[in-house]
Order: structure tokens, then C-alpha cells, then sequence
């Protein structure tokens, strides 16, 4: 067991460290920082002056080092624009980016799951019928544009919630739904898919000969064992609300890290560019990894090294 | 399969396997195809539609580019106070919002199928030659594709985009960057099977080179299931750069994108709703037009579906 748990962790620190290069390397393509941030026409001894201050003088490598210490402890420099630490920025922003990803999710746990049970419990009926045509039509809708949509129909039309912005309970209610609909989407459908692949099991059927009542049949014996799946997916659905977020804080003027990475790249603001990439990564592989626990503690076949998961 | 037989492998073909049964003409296998696969033919009728406007787009060049800050902001053709010479109405500078999406259609088609035949050309390769070879050459390339999938890429793309700048190659060498991972996953599996048939295990004893063995008689067999995977990654493609255009980081004004039409559309939306209606509506028709022929394109070369067609 140990065993598994170091390798993961292993993988999880290499992929940190090779988007940390990425990161690093992304940068320094851009060209000449100090071009950047001096004013046209500088005179060299302040230019010069930049460069070693700035440490660009010194070969890459040292500057990588310098970079990756910096990062390990949350410093990424300071925010050209603000002249603020980059981090703290981000640090600011994150807490509404969160709050917006985990209403997301609930809604996307709390609907998808039961139209894939429903879908599949009714598999080849017109209920899944509905369901599987809805989920086809999720699944092509962009969520911008669902976004735009709900503002202009409960937004604008009806007046019924307000459009833009981070004000109480009622703002968070269209930025979530229109969040929610890829993750939504993509559980619904693996729970449908997994379901119509347990229901058929002997023992479903043992538990149905056996006089057992349906909604035991359903939770004892068909969810246990088909959602099993769906905890990995929606593990990836979570750490992809919260990179996916950009777009939709910037329809509805969400004050979260997606929006502020636009602001930072309209700006050329690249520390708080960089911290924002490195802070989200660190989350989402986080969220992979405990992702990945999960299902070994869920699964007993990865536990004890058997047979791979399917 | 849309390879012939092999010489060695048609002589083996004699011995080993059946002889490959007489493939019936290409038109009327299309034909089988599309009655058993409804909602394949007509994806395919909405894809081809689609086609057509792009191509159309050569004609109407001047009317989506061409602005008339006196008719700006006409509404479609069937509202008060449109005209049936703008049947979807005018944009913010008097650009007519029909001729504007069929341009927008086909500049979208063309950067992802080129993204999406970039990041197949090169995951292909890598899979195929990590899938052949195996050992550390395999080892090393499988983690690289891990640790890449593992990476949040909207946020990787955004931030490239934002250090590199716009513009259109920019824009395809970013999205096929985010593409390619699934193409090698794939295309190993597949080579590790093929790996071990007994027509490659015949040219290899008969000293072919490793080269000739991955073109010749490797490549051929995984060509149906890129294609239908490449379908599909298409559909992705199209929305990842309408998302990438909608936050400005995308195709570049003047030209039109259904993205950042969507955001003209956000922007005027109490004033201008069919800015904000038929982009999207476009978009999630040709989306769920390739969707429904790349998952009909799938499942019937699907394993289990081969033996019912065949």
C-alpha cells in the first residue's frame, strides 16, 4: 500500500516540478523582461543596473534555482502593476474563484448523478431518451455562451437575478449554473454508462431473487459499485472548474483568479500570470492525487495490487 | 480497413488467416453506414451545411469585413426595423452579423483542423514508436504524456498565449499542444497489439526495416481510430478556440471568430440580443453536428460493432 501511495506522490512532484520549467521557460521567451519594464529610450547604466539587480546576468540554471526557491515559498516577485506581492494578489482573488468551483460541483453532483441513475434505470425508454439527447446538447453548449443566454433571459429579460458582479447568495446562482454544465454533463453520462454496466451483475440479481426491496437494490448493491467511476471523474471535474473558471468570471464579472489572470495578461502583469498558473496547478494536481487515494480506499482490487482498475 | 494487404502479409493471409473478404464499393458502404447510424447521418448533413457556409464565406467577404457606422445595429430581418438585405442583422460597426459567422465558421474550421492534424501527426508518432520500441524509450515518453495531461491547459495555453502574443500560428501551435497527449495514449495501445500480429512478426523476419514496419504495415491499421478520435477532438478544438477568442486571446479583430462575437454580443446585450444569439447558436450547431458523426464514426469502428457489421 505504501508503496503505491510514495509512487503517486513521486509522479505528483514531477509533474509540479516539470510545470515549474515550463513556467520558468514560458518567460523567458517572451524575451527581455527588462525591455519590459524600463521606459523607451532608458539610459544603459540603468539597464545594466536592472539586469544584475534582476540577477539575468547569471546563467539560466542558477536563475531556474532562484526562480523554484522563490516559488517553493510563494514568492513569485512583485506585481508590475500593483507593486504588490504577486501571491498576495492571487491569495486575495482565490477565495471567490473557490466559492464559485464548489457551488459549481455541488450543482453537478446533486443533478448529474441522478439523471444517470435515472437514464439508466429507464435505459432505451423515452425518459432516457430525453436524458441522453439533453446530456448530447450539454455536451456541445459552450458554457460562455450559456452564460450570456441566462443573463439575457433571467438576467436582462425578467430581471430576476442580478448579472455581473459578487454580491450575496443571488449573484452566485448563474456564474454556478453556467460552471456547472461540463462537469454536469461528463458525470451524468460516465454514471449512466457505469450503471448500465452494473445492473446486469449476478449479484444485482441475487439481491432482486432474494426479495429485496428496490430502493436497498439501488443503494446497497448498483450505486456502491457503479459510482466508483464517478469519483475519479469527478475529482478531474473539480480541478477543471477551477482552470475552466476564467471564462465564465469573465461573463459575469467574477472577481476570482480566472479574471484577474486576464486583467494581469492584457496588463503584461507576468509574475501574477505565473503565480496564478503554479497556485492552480498545485491544486489540481492536489486534487488528482487525493483522487487517486480515494479510489484506492473505494477499490479493493487496486489495494491489494490485483488487477487494474478498469 | 483503407490499407490494402501487404504482399508479406497477403501471403501469410493464405495460410493464417481468412482471406480478407471483397470490400463492397465505397459508396454503398458509406450508404450501410448512414442507415445504420441515423443520428451519424445527420451530424454529417450538419457538418457538411457548415462546409458550405465556410466555403460561401469566399463571397461575402466584403460585407463581413465592411463597415457602415449608419446601419449599425440593425436587428435580423423578421424584428421591427430590419431589413432582408442583414436577414441575421448588423454588428456594433454595420458589418452584416450573417456574413460575419460564415467567415467566423470557416476561420474556426480551418485552425482546428490544422491544430488537430498537427497534434495527431506528432502524438501518432510518438505513441507508435513508443508502443514499437518499448523499454525506457516507452517509459520515458508515457510519463512526459502523463505529467502533460496532468497540467491545467486552459491556464497553460492562456498564459503561453499571453507571453508569446496573438495571433493565428500562435493560436494553432498552442491548441495542438493541448491535443496530442490523447493521440499517443491511443495510438500505443493500439501498437501494442499490432506489435505482436502475425503480419508484422512476418515482414520483421524477413528483415524489414523498423521504419518500413511502423509506415507500411503499422500506421495503415491505426488510421481508422485516429480518424474517428481526430472527429471528435475537432469538436474540443472549435470550443477551445471559442473560449481562447471570447477572452480576446484568440483569432484577432478584424477577423470575426464565433468567440469574440459572443463577447460583442455579452457586451450589448440590452440593446443588441441577436449579437448575443445566433454566434452561439452556430457554434453549438456545428459542434454537435461533428459529435454525432465522430460518435457514430466510433462506434462503428468499435470492437463489438465490427463483428455486427461485418
Amino acid at each position: 500500500m505504501s508503496r503505491y501511495v510514495l509512487r503517486r506522490l513521486l509522479q505528483a512532484l514531477g509533474v509540479l516540478f516539470l510545470l515549474t520549467v515550463i513556467v520558468f521557460g514560458i518567460a523567458r521567451l517572451s524575451g527581455d523582461p527588462v525591455d519590459l519594464m524600463l521606459p523607451q529610450g532608458a539610459p544603459p547604466s540603468q539597464r545594466q543596473q536592472m539586469i544584475e539587480d534582476l540577477g539575468l546576468d547569471e546563467p539560466l540554471p542558477v536563475q531556474y534555482w532562484h526562480f523554484l526557491s522563490g516559488a517553493v515559498q510563494g514568492d513569485f516577485g512583485e506585481s508590475i502593476r500593483f507593486h504588490a506581492p504577486a501571491m498576495e494578489l492571487v491569495l486575495d482573488r482565490l477565495p471567490a474563484t473557490i466559492e464559485l468551483a464548489v457551488a459549481a460541483f455541488f450543482l453537478a453532483i446533486v443533478i448529474g448523478i441522478p439523471l444517470g441513475v435515472l437514464g439508466a434505470l429507464r435505459e432505451g425508454r423515452p425518459v432516457d431518451h430525453v436524458i441522453t439527447s439533453a446530456l448530447t446538447l450539454g455536451q456541445a453548449t459552450p458554457s460562455f455562451w450559456l452564460g450570456i443566454l441566462l443573463i439575457l433571459f433571467v438576467g436582462v429579460r425578467w430581471e430576476l437575478l442580478p448579472i455581473a458582479g459578487r454580491s450575496g447568495v443571488e449573484s452566485l446562482i448563474l456564474p454556478a449554473i453556467t460552471l456547472s454544465v461540463i462537469p454536469l454533463v461528463a458525470i451524468a453520462r460516465l454514471t449512466r454508462s457505469s450503471l448500465i454496466g452494473v445492473l446486469p451483475e449476478d449479484y444485482v440479481r441475487t439481491a432482486r431473487s432474494k426479495g429485496l426491496r428496490g430502493r436497498t437494490i439501488l443503494g446497497r448493491h448498483v450505486l456502491r459499485n457503479g459510482l466508483v467511476p464517478v469519483v475519479t471523474i469527478a475529482g478531474i471535474s473539480m480541478a477543471e472548474l477551477l482552470s475552466g473558471a476564467v471564462i465564465t468570471e469573465q461573463v459575469f464579472a467574477w472577481p476570482g483568479i480566472g479574471r484577474l489572470a486576464i486583467e494581469s495578461i492584457e496588463a503584461r502583469d507576468y509574475p501574477v500570470v505565473q503565480a496564478i498558473t503554479l497556485v492552480t496547478a498545485v491544486i489540481v494536481v492536489a486534487l488528482s492525487l487525493l483522487v487517486d487515494l480515494t479510489y484506492f480506499w473505494l477499490d479493493p482490487r487496486v489495494r491489494t495490487g490485483g488487477s487494474e482498475p478498469a | 480497413m483503407s490499407a490494402g494487404p501487404q504482399s508479406a502479409e497477403r501471403v501469410l493471409a493464405l495460410r493464417v488467416e481468412r482471406p480478407l473478404p471483397r470490400r463492397p464499393g465505397r459508396l454503398r458502404a458509406v450508404w450501410r453506414f448512414f442507415r445504420g447510424y441515423p443520428s451519424a447521418a445527420l451530424g454529417a448533413a450538419i457538418v457538411l451545411a457548415f462546409v458550405g457556409l465556410a466555403i460561401g464565406a469566399e463571397f461575402v467577404h466584403d460585407r463581413a469585413y465592411d463597415q457602415d457606422l449608419i446601419g449599425r445595429l440593425t436587428p435580423p430581418a423578421w424584428q421591427e426595423g430590419g431589413t432582408s438585405a442583414h436577414p441575421l442583422g448588423t454588428d456594433t460597426l454595420g458589418r452584416d452579423v450573417l456574413a460575419r459567422i460564415m467567415t467566423a465558421v470557416r476561420i474556426s474550421l480551418e485552425v482546428s483542423v490544422v491544430a488537430v492534424v498537427i497534434s495527431a501527426v506528432f502524438g501518432v508518432l510518438l505513441g507508435m514508436v513508443a508502443g514499437y520500441t518499448g523499454g525506457w524509450l516507452d517509459d520515458g515518453i508515457m510519463r512526459i504524456t502523463d505529467a502533460v495531461l496532468a497540467f491545467p491547459l486552459v491556464l497553460l495555453a492562456i498564459s503561453v498565449i499571453a507571453v508569446l502574443g496573438t495571433g493565428i500560428r500562435t493560436l494553432v501551435l498552442v491548441i495542438a499542444f493541448t491535443q496530442w497527449m490523447t493521440f499517443a495514449r491511443t495510438a500505443r495501445a493500439e501498437t501494442l497489439v499490432l506489435r505482436e500480429q502475425q503480419f508484422v512478426l512476418a515482414v520483421r523476419s524477413l528483415g524489414a526495416k523498423r521504419s518500413t514496419i511502423l509506415f507500411k504495415h503499422v500506421l495503415p491499421h491505426l488510421l481508422p481510430s485516429m480518424i474517428a478520435l481526430a472527429t471528435l477532438n475537432v469538436s474540443i478544438v472549435i470550443l477551445l478556440e471559442a473560449g481562447l477568442s471570447y477572452l480576446g486571446l484568440g483569432v484577432q479583430l478584424p477577423d470575426p471568430s464565433l468567440g469574440s462575437m459572443l463577447a460583442e454580443g455579452r457586451q450589448y446585450i440590452t440593446r443588441a440580443s441577436w449579437l448575443a444569439i445566433w454566434p452561439g447558436v452556430s457554434l453549438v450547431l456545428l459542434v454537435l453536428g461533428i459529435n454525432l458523426l465522430g460518435n457514430g464514426v466510433r462506434s462503428y469502428l468499435s470492437p463489438q460493432s465490427r463483428t455486427r457489421h461485418t
